[in-house]
């Protein structure tokens, strides 16, 4: 119950001007999974390797020009996150954090879960905080 | 239960055979997704958060053992190693990858399961009560119905593409546990001042967005008649109901538009005219005779049950006594009790099942309960027939794993919808929701002093998770970018169906379970007696002292 409650404690950030980036998400066309566009125009796993766009107009441009290749993923959504000072990246809405965690949940089918899939992402999610 | 003949079985298997084929464009490029999204909702897959899913068709709610040994096998293999079995009688996987689908159906097939028609706008998977066939107030099994709709609407061709989907339940019993008033069409098996079988049709029911009770349409159709008349209903429903507004194309905004005296006066046109051009839509006597048979209902053992013995065991056993007290249900024999498994222990999710814990029923259902296994509406599995003589044996097979929790119908039974952990269409979380009630509320003795208390939890307006019929119903909603919980009381699933009476704004999560446990108190410190249930209490005294007791966190 205590690890609930500090999941509970999701909240969207306030995103400032400068603060607000942008990266543009999808589905795995295989898994479902979620991956991220990175840089090279290539999809990866990991959040960290996400291409950053600072100005939205622009990330809505190029999410645009890529919902019509759905050739290895699928379900190309745009997906407002914070960048730190440290060049962390947090996501800024809890739907997108559960997205990129994956369930919150606890309880003998979520072990199940784990235990089958080591390589599963741990449940707790970031508070976004710095 | 109803077996496959050749016909079902060769049908089956060419849509595994074409869905494989289909797959394998999809994956070379041969199809865009744009292509090949119908095509994988016509076989119940879904993308949703983090993965795809499947849903499984239980038709009717009903398993025997091989069909539970080969869910429990696809969780193993293709899964994460659990199922989550829904509100419609389904059962989800949650983490299937796209090449390997077409394998899990083939091994569905080979025990006469599918995933076929379990989305899209069609008509679904027809649910029945759960105890069919064994609830000692029940006038006919409602299977042989649902059954014979499977048949009729299964690849329908007039019906594939209606305005939105479509679901129809069936209960046998005057005490409903299908649910019937909040679906498209619920029939209701009864007898006809002649004393023959007949239809009580309820149309128009639908929780969702716009939540409304389904109403009476024709209150005693001859049992010939099934097919032709719903027929009618959907002939209506398909030209008149609404094709611009998904939010509005559901058969209950049609029926509530044209008022349900219109409606029916369109539909007794259309019957009347299927009766005199086609002759209405008979049923070959043989075939309705072999549907029939297939539900007759098991040979019961005729032996008598020690009641010495069985009452030593319970005066023995505090936890057995309480199981025996809140789980098992009457049966049309007096030897056999039905027995709820709980997937409701506390801290689970609700609904999930591990593939052993699949295993366990399955072997349990062969061994002590004639092969039958029921899923329920309330997202727990059922053994509708058990010797009162095993009762002790099945239960401590129960109890080692973690399925004996004693809580049917009690506070800590709720109902939850996957919400924002799977579901892509949610707008809060409702499994943790449920978790946190279930993990406050885990002490057995104070669940059974609260007695019965139905609370369903949605993650969003679609209401998977019936909030709006719960005793006390919970919304999950996104305010402030902050998940937020809307409340209403006095909701009733019954046949006495009743929609919620919304209490206010909503709630943060964190405050959910002690506002709870203070609408709780108040039940408890006000009822009049102890048969007084939480519905009872709500009802004599209003919404007023309850809402107060929600949100005054100085109410004790």
């Amino acid at each position: 119950m205590k690890n609930l409650k500090k999941n509970y404690s999701l909240a969207k950030l306030s995103i400032t001007g400068a603060d607000a980036i942008w990266l543009i998400s999808a589905n795995d066309l295989l898994t479902g999974g979620v991956v991220y566009m990175t840089p090279t125009s290539g999809w990866s796993r990991v959040l960290s390797d996400a291409f950053t766009i600072s100005e939205k107009s622009v990330a809505l441009s190029h999410l645009a020009n890529l919902v019509s290749d759905q050739s290895i993923v699928l379900g190309h959504t745009l997906v407002e996150a914070n960048l730190h000072t440290d060049g962390a990246l947090t996501l800024s809405h809890y739907r997108d954090r559960i997205r990129e965690d994956g369930p919150t949940l606890t309880g003998p089918t979520h072990q199940c879960q784990m235990a089958r899939h080591p390589s599963f992402k741990a449940h707790e999610l970031n508070t976004g905080k710095p | 239960m109803y077996r496959y003949d050749e016909f079902d079985s060769t049908f089956v298997r060419q849509r595994v055979r074409r869905f494989r084929d289909q797959v394998a464009r999809r994956l070379t490029g041969a199809l865009s997704e744009d292509e090949f999204k119908p095509l994988r909702l016509q076989n119940g897959l879904y993308l949703q958060l983090h993965a795809y899913m499947l849903r499984v068709a239980v038709p009717y709610g009903t398993l025997n053992s091989a069909q539970m040994h080969k869910l429990a096998y696809i969780a193993d293999r293709w899964d994460r190693g659990y199922g989550h079995f829904t509100t419609r009688q389904n059962i989800q996987y949650n983490w299937p990858t796209l090449n390997d689908v077409p394998d899990i159906l083939d091994a569905l097939a080979d025990v006469g399961m599918h995933a076929i028609q379990t989305s899209g706008n069609c008509i679904r998977n027809v649910t029945a009560d759960h105890f069919a066939g064994a609830a000692a107030d029940e006038v006919a099994d409602p299977r042989p119905t649902a059954e014979l709709l499977r048949q009729w609407s299964t690849d329908h061709p007039e019906f594939a593409y209606l305005p939105r989907k479509f679901k129809i339940a069936v209960t046998g019993s005057p005490n409903d546990r299908a649910v019937i008033r909040a679906h498209d069409i619920g029939l209701r098996v009864k007898f006809d001042d002649d004393g023959l079988l007949a239809y009580e049709v309820i149309v128009g029911g639908g929780l969702g967005r716009t939540p409304v009770v389904g109403k009476v349409i024709c209150s005693a159709l001859p049992k010939a008649h099934l097919l032709t008349y719903i027929e009618a209903i959907l002939r209506v429903y398909n030209l008149a109901g609404r094709r611009d507004n998904k939010y509005k194309a559901r058969i209950k905004i049609l029926v509530n538009s044209m008022g349900i005296d219109a409606f029916r006066k369109a539909v007794d046109t259309e019957f009347q005219g299927l009766l005199s051009h086609d002759k209405g839509l008979s049923v070959d006597p043989a075939v309705e005779a072999r549907i029939e048979q297939y539900f007759s209902p098991p040979v019961f053992m005729s032996m008598n049950v020690d009641e010495e013995a069985l009452s030593t065991l319970l005066l023995d056993d505090e936890n057995f006594s309480r199981w025996y007290r809140q789980n098992l249900s009457t049966h049309i024999d007096t030897n056999y009790s039905i027995v709820t498994i709980s997937l409701k222990a506390p801290g689970a999710v609700p609904g999930d099942a591990t593939a052993e814990q699949m295993r366990v029923v399955a072997d349990l259902a062969e061994r002590y309960g004639h092969d039958e296994i029921r899923v329920s509406h309330e997202q727990n599995l059922v053994l509708p027939h058990i010797h009162r003589s095993y009762l002790k044996k099945v239960y401590e097979m129960l109890l080692l794993n973690e399925l004996a929790t004693p809580n049917v119908g009690l506070i800590t039974d709720s109902i939850a919808c996957p919400g924002m952990d799977y579901c892509s269409l949610a707008t809060a979380r409702s499994i943790p929701i449920a978790q946190d009630i279930s993990t406050h509320f885990s002490d057995p003795a104070y669940a059974e002093a609260i007695g019965p208390l139905k609370i369903k939890i949605s993650g969003c307006i679609n209401a998977c998770a019936h909030h709006h019929i719960g005793n006390i119903g919970i919304l999950g909603l996104e305010k402030g970018g902050r998940e937020n919980y809307q409340f209403t009381f006095g909701g009733d699933h019954t046949e006495n169906m009743q929609l919620g009476d919304r209490a206010g704004p909503g709630i943060d999560a964190e405050q959910v379970v002690p506002a709870i446990e203070r609408v709780v108190k108040l039940y408890l410190n006000n009822r009049e007696g102890s048969n007084e249930t939480f519905l009872d209490t709500y009802r004599r005294l209003g919404t007023t002292p309850f809402k107060e007791a929600l949100y005054d966190e100085s109410v004790e």
